[in-house]
C-alpha cells in the first residue's frame, strides 16, 4: 500500500518513514501544504497520514480542498494539538481519523491498516482467499494451516493482489501502489516479484492461486475463480 | 457598611424638611404680614365707624339742644316781650332823657357822661323782671324731661328754671350768639351739656337756619379728640354766623327789621363770609314786633342735657369697638392658627409622602446601577462576558459600562492569549517529543546494527536539542516575567559583538544563498549586557535569514548617531503587512498558523528581543512592506562617557571578545 506521508518536521519525517518501510509500505513524503496538494492529486494513494501545522497551507485548509474537490482518500491527521475541539474540527473536516502527538509508531500502524481496509471495504483483519490466510495485523501468512515466510515487498505485494481477489490488477497498479515515489519505475520489478511470490505462495499446493491474464495484469484467484 | 440608597434617601429627606421648612417659614411670614395688613385696615374702619357714630350722637344731641334753645327763645320772646315793652316802655320814657351813641335820642347823649349809671340802672330793671314759672308750662314737654331749661337775665342775677332741673341750676354763662359747651348743675354737679343762647328781645331767633359748625364754641370744641373739619373754612369769618344767619339752610323772606342795627341780609353763598349780622333773621310769616332797640336789652337762654348717657352710650360705642377688634383679632388670630395648622398637616404629609415614596424612587433611579452591579458580579470567569448589553444605561454609568466592557476584552483576549499560548507551547513541545517517540519506537521495532543505532541515537540528540532550545526560550519569558532575570550592563565595545555574530551566521546565510553585509562602525561603545545584546541580534539574523528569498540578502548596520546607538538588520525577504507588523513582538505570534520547517521558534523570538531591548534601556521598531523585506531598526541610549576605544578600554573589550 501506498501512503502520503505530510510533515515539516525532519526528524519526525526520517523516523516515520523508516518504520512505515519497514512495515511494507510504499511511503511518500510532503513537508509543506503544497507540494502534498500536487501529490495528491497525482497519485492516489490507499492512506494519507496529514499533519495538521504545515506551513504555507495548514492541513484543515488541504484536507477541505481535497473533500470538496471530491478526493475520496482516506486520511489520518496528525497533531499536536490535542483538544476535542481540534479533533471534532478535524474529523468533521473530512478527516478518517487522528491522532495526536506524540504517539506510538505502533497505533499509527494500525490506524494505518484500519484505513486500508476500510478502503476495501474488508472488515475482517485476516484476508482468507482459498485456503490461503493472511493476517493483515500481524502481518503472517498461512496456506493450508501452513506458515510462509515473505519479505517485506512480498508481502506488500501478496496483500495488494488479496484485497483484489478475484479482480485483476495491472502492473501499473500494482506499481503505483506498491512503490514511492523514489523508486524507479522498472515494469520488470513486478514480473520478478511476482514470480518470487509464486514461489512461495503456489509452489507446492495445489491450486495456484496468482493468476496471468495476458495483456491485463494479475489476479489473485478468487472464491469461485 | 453604608447604602447608596440610604444616603440618597436621607439626602433626599433632609433636603425636603428644609425646603418645607423655609417655605412654611415664607408662607407663614408673607400670610402673617398680609393678615396683620387686614386686621389693621379693619381697626381702622371699626374706628371710622365708631368716631362717626360718636360724632353723630354728638351732633345729634347738639342739634336738638339748640333746636330746643330757639323753640324756647320764641315762645319766651311771645310770652315775655309784650309784657316787657310796657315796662320797657316806661323805661325808655326815663331813658330818652339820656342818649347813647349816634342817632339816639338827644337826652341818651347825656348818658355817656356818665355810663355807670345807665348801667345801673340796666341792672336794676332787669333784676325786678318777674320770669313767671307758669310762663313757659308751654314750652315744657313731658316727653323730654331729659332737658334742663333755663333763662338768665343779662345781669344773670334772675332766671327761670325748667322744672326737670328739680331744684338744680345751670351756671351762668353770656355768649355772644350761641355757644355749646360742657358744664355741671349746681350743686348736683350732675355733668350736662348745655347750649347758651343769646336772645335779644328784638328778635326771636330762627327757627330755620341750620346749626352751623366751627363758631366759637361751637361744635369742634365739644367732641373728643377729632380734629374735624367738617365744611371746610370754618373761621372767625364764619363764627358769628348764628342760627339767624345766611346760609343755604335759610329761607325765607328777608327780615323785617329794618336797616342799621337790625341786621341786614348778607346776601352771599354757603360759605361766604358775610357782613356779620347784628342780629337775628326773619321769622316769616310772624307779625311784626315793635324793635327793642337796645341790644343790652338780652336774656341767655340755656339748653343742657345731662351728658351721662351720652357719655353712656359713647362708651358702648367704645365697648363695642373693641369687642369689634376684638373679634376681628380673634379671627386673624384664628386664621393664622389655621395656617399654620394647615402648613404643618401639609408638611407632614409631604414628608411622610417623601418618606415612603422617597426610597421607592430612589431604588427605581439606582435600579441601572443594581443591573450593571448585578451583571458585574455575574460576569463569569469563563468567556469574561458581561451580560449586559449597556442599552438603557444613564449618562452617569456608560463610561463605566465601556470601560468595564473593554476591560474584560483585554482580560478575555488575555487569558485567550494564554490559552493560546499553552496549547502554543504544548504542540511546540509534543512535536519533538512525538519524533523522539517515533525514533525510539522504530528503532526498537527490531533488531538493529550497531550502526543504526547509532545513526537512531543521534538524530535524538539532535531532537533533544531542540527542545532544549525550546524550553530555554520559554523559561527566559517566564524568568523574565517574574523578574528574575538580571540584567548585567558593563561597557562594551558593540561592534566585537555584531562582527562574532555575523561570523556565526554566516554559514547559515551562505546555506541559503543569501548575501550577508555587515556595517558597523568601531569602535561602537554601548553600555549593555553582551550576552543578551548577542541574542538579539543572532535571533534577529536568524529571521533576516529563514524570511529571506532565494538569493536575498541581510544587512546588518551599527552607528552613533548624537546621543544614541543605531542598529539596523534589513532583509530582502517576504516582508509583513501592517497586521502582522503591529503584532509582530507579541508572544507566541506567528506570521502565519505555520511554523517554518528550520526551525522551532513557536513565536517568541521577537518577544524575548523586544524584553531583552526594553531591559537594555532600547527602542525597537520594525519596517516592513511584503514582498520587499523587513528591517528591524534598535536604538539604545549612548554611554555618557563615551571615549573612543582607547588603552583603558580595550582589555575589557577584548575579554569580551574572547568570551563570545
Amino acid at each position: 500500500m501506498r501512503l502520503l506521508l505530510v510533515e515539516d518536521h525532519q526528524p519526525l519525517v526520517r523516523a516515520l518513514r523508516q518504520g512505515l518501510e519497514e512495515e511494507g509500505f510504499a511511503v511518500d513524503v510532503a513537508m509543506d501544504g503544497d507540494e502534498a496538494d500536487v501529490k495528491c492529486r497525482t497519485t492516489s494513494y490507499d492512506v494519507i497520514i496529514l499533519d495538521v501545522m504545515l506551513p504555507k497551507m495548514d492541513g484543515l485548509t488541504l484536507l477541505k480542498s481535497w473533500r470538496q474537490s471530491g478526493i475520496a482518500t482516506h486520511v489520518i491527521m496528525l497533531t499536536a494539538r490535542g483538544t476535542t475541539k481540534d479533533k471534532i474540527a478535524g474529523l468533521d473536516t473530512g478527516a478518517d481519523d487522528y491522532l495526536t502527538k506524540p504517539f506510538e509508531l505502533d497505533e499509527l500502524l494500525a490506524r494505518v491498516r484500519a484505513l486500508v481496509r476500510r478502503g476495501h471495504q474488508v472488515k475482517d483483519p485476516v484476508l482468507r482467499c482459498r485456503d490461503l490466510e493472511m493476517d493483515t495485523a500481524a502481518r503472517t501468512v498461512k496456506r493450508a494451516g501452513q506458515l510462509i515466510h515473505l519479505t517485506p515487498r512480498e508481502y506488500a505485494l501478496l496483500e495488494f493482489l488479496a484485497y483484489h481477489q478475484g479482480k485483476v490488477v495491472t502492473r501499473s497498479m500494482i506499481w503505483e501502489h506498491l512503490y514511492d515515489e523514489y523508486d524507479e519505475n522498472t515494469s520488470n520489478v513486478v514480473d520478478v516479484y511476482i514470480r518470487y511470490l509464486r514461489n512461495k505462495i503456489d509452489k507446492g499446493f495445489e491450486t495456484p492461486l496468482i493468476m496471468t491474464r495476458w495483456g491485463e495484469g494479475y489476479m489473485l484467484r478468487g472464491e469461485d475463480g | 457598611m453604608h447604602s447608596l440608597r440610604r444616603s440618597l434617601t436621607s439626602y433626599l429627606l433632609a433636603l425636603l424638611v428644609v425646603t418645607l421648612a423655609v417655605v412654611g417659614i415664607v408662607i407663614d411670614q408673607v400670610t402673617g404680614r398680609s393678615l396683620e395688613a387686614r386686621q389693621t385696615a379693619s381697626r381702622a374702619l371699626i374706628e371710622a365707624q365708631f368716631v362717626d357714630r360718636c360724632r353723630d350722637e354728638r351732633l345729634r344731641m347738639d342739634d336738638e339742644l339748640l333746636q330746643e334753645a330757639r323753640k324756647l327763645g320764641r315762645e319766651f320772646h311771645k310770652e315775655y316781650v309784650p309784657r316787657f315793652q310796657k315796662d320797657f316802655a316806661r323805661f325808655n320814657l326815663t331813658r330818652a332823657l339820656i342818649a347813647y351813641g349816634p342817632g339816639q335820642p338827644l337826652l341818651t347823649s347825656v348818658f355817656l357822661a356818665n355810663p355807670a349809671l345807665y348801667f345801673g340802672h340796666l341792672r336794676e330793671f332787669f333784676s325786678r323782671l318777674p320770669i313767671d314759672e307758669g310762663l313757659l308750662r308751654s314750652v315744657e314737654d313731658p316727653e323730654k324731661t331729659a332737658d334742663y331749661y333755663q333763662i338768665f337775665s343779662a345781669s344773670g342775677r334772675a332766671s327761670w328754671r325748667s322744672e326737670s332741673l328739680l331744684g338744680d341750676s345751670l351756671p351762668f354763662m353770656s355768649v355772644e350768639d350761641w355757644s355749646f359747651n360742657e358744664s355741671e348743675l349746681i350743686p348736683s354737679k350732675e355733668p350736662v351739656r348745655r347750649v347758651v343762647m343769646r336772645v335779644s328781645l328784638n328778635n326771636p331767633p330762627s327757627l330755620r337756619s341750620r346749626l352751623r359748625p366751627g363758631g366759637p364754641g361751637g361744635l369742634a370744641a365739644g367732641l373728643p379728640g377729632v380734629g374735624l373739619n367738617l365744611g371746610g373754612a370754618g373761621g372767625p369769618g364764619l363764627g358769628g354766623v348764628g342760627p339767624g344767619g345766611p346760609g343755604p339752610g335759610s329761607r325765607g323772606p328777608s327780615s323785617g327789621v329794618p336797616g342799621g342795627l337790625g341786621g341786614g341780609r348778607p346776601g352771599s353763598g354757603p360759605m361766604g363770609p358775610g357782613p356779620r349780622p347784628s342780629g337775628f333773621g326773619p321769622l316769616g310769616a310772624r307779625p311784626a314786633v315793635p324793635q327793642i332797640v337796645d341790644e343790652n336789652l338780652v336774656v341767655f337762654v340755656q339748653c343742657a342735657r345731662p351728658i351721662e348717657p351720652l357719655l353712656a352710650r359713647l362708651e358702648a360705642y367704645e365697648q363695642e369697638r373693641d369687642s369689634e377688634n376684638d373679634t376681628v383679632a380673634g379671627q386673624i388670630r384664628e386664621e393664622r392658627r389655621q395656617l399654620r395648622a394647615s402648613l404643618l398637616v401639609i408638611g407632614l404629609v409631604t414628608f411622610l409622602g417623601i418618606a415612603v415614596g422617597g426610597p421607592l424612587l430612589v431604588s427605581l433611579g439606582l435600579r441601572p446601577l443594581r443591573d450593571l452591579s448585578q451583571a458585574v458580579s455575574q460576569v463569569s470567569e469563563k468567556d469574561f462576558k458581561l451580560p449586559h448589553d449597556g442599552a438603557g444605561l444613564p449618562l452617569e454609568l456608560r463610561a463605566i459600562h465601556e470601560r468595564l466592557t473593554q476591560t474584560l476584552g483585554m482580560l478575555r483576549r488575555a487569558f485567550a492569549r494564554e490559552k493560546q499560548a499553552v496549547a502554543d507551547i504544548s504542540h511546540e513541545l509534543r512535536t519533538p517529543i512525538a519524533s523522539l517517540q517515533a525514533t525510539f519506537d522504530v528503532a526498537l521495532r527490531k533488531p538493529r546494527t550497531p550502526e543504526q543505532y547509532r545513526t537512531t541515537l543521534e538524530e535524538c540528540r539532535l531532537i533533544n536539542k531542540q527542545l532544549g532550545q525550546l524550553v530555554e526560550r520559554i523559561m527566559t519569558l517566564a524568568s523574565l516575567d517574574s523578574g528574575n532575570d538580571q540584567v548585567d550592563t558593563i561597557l562594551v565595545d558593540a561592534s566585537e559583538i555584531a562582527a562574532s555574530c555575523a561570523a556565526v551566521i554566516r554559514p547559515l546565510a551562505i546555506s541559503h544563498g543569501l548575501e550577508l553585509n555587515v556595517d558597523v562602525e568601531s569602535p561602537l561603545e554601548l553600555e549593555t549586557d553582551p550576552d543578551k545584546l548577542r541574542e538579539v541580534l543572532m535571533n534577529l539574523l536568524h529571521n533576516a535569514i529563514e524570511y529571506n528569498r532565494p538569493s536575498g540578502l541581510v544587512e546588518m548596520r551599527g552607528w552613533r548617531e548624537a546621543d544614541s546607538i543605531h542598529f539596523e538588520i534589513r532583509d530582502t525577504g517576504i516582508g509583513m503587512t501592517p497586521e502582522i507588523r503591529e503584532r509582530i513582538f507579541e508572544r507566541f505570534f506567528r506570521a502565519d498558523l505555520s511554523r517554518h520547517a528550520t526551525g522551532v521558534h513557536a513565536g517568541l523570538g521577537l518577544a524575548i528581543v523586544q524584553e531583552y531591548v526594553d531591559r537594555l534601556h532600547g527602542t525597537i521598531a520594525v519596517e516592513s512592506e511584503v514582498g520587499q523585506g523587513s528591517c528591524f531598526r534598535i536604538v539604545f541610549p549612548a554611554p555618557h562617557d563615551a571615549e573612543p576605544a582607547g588603552s583603558a578600554s580595550t582589555d575589557r573589550v577584548e575579554t569580551l571578545a574572547a568570551r563570545s
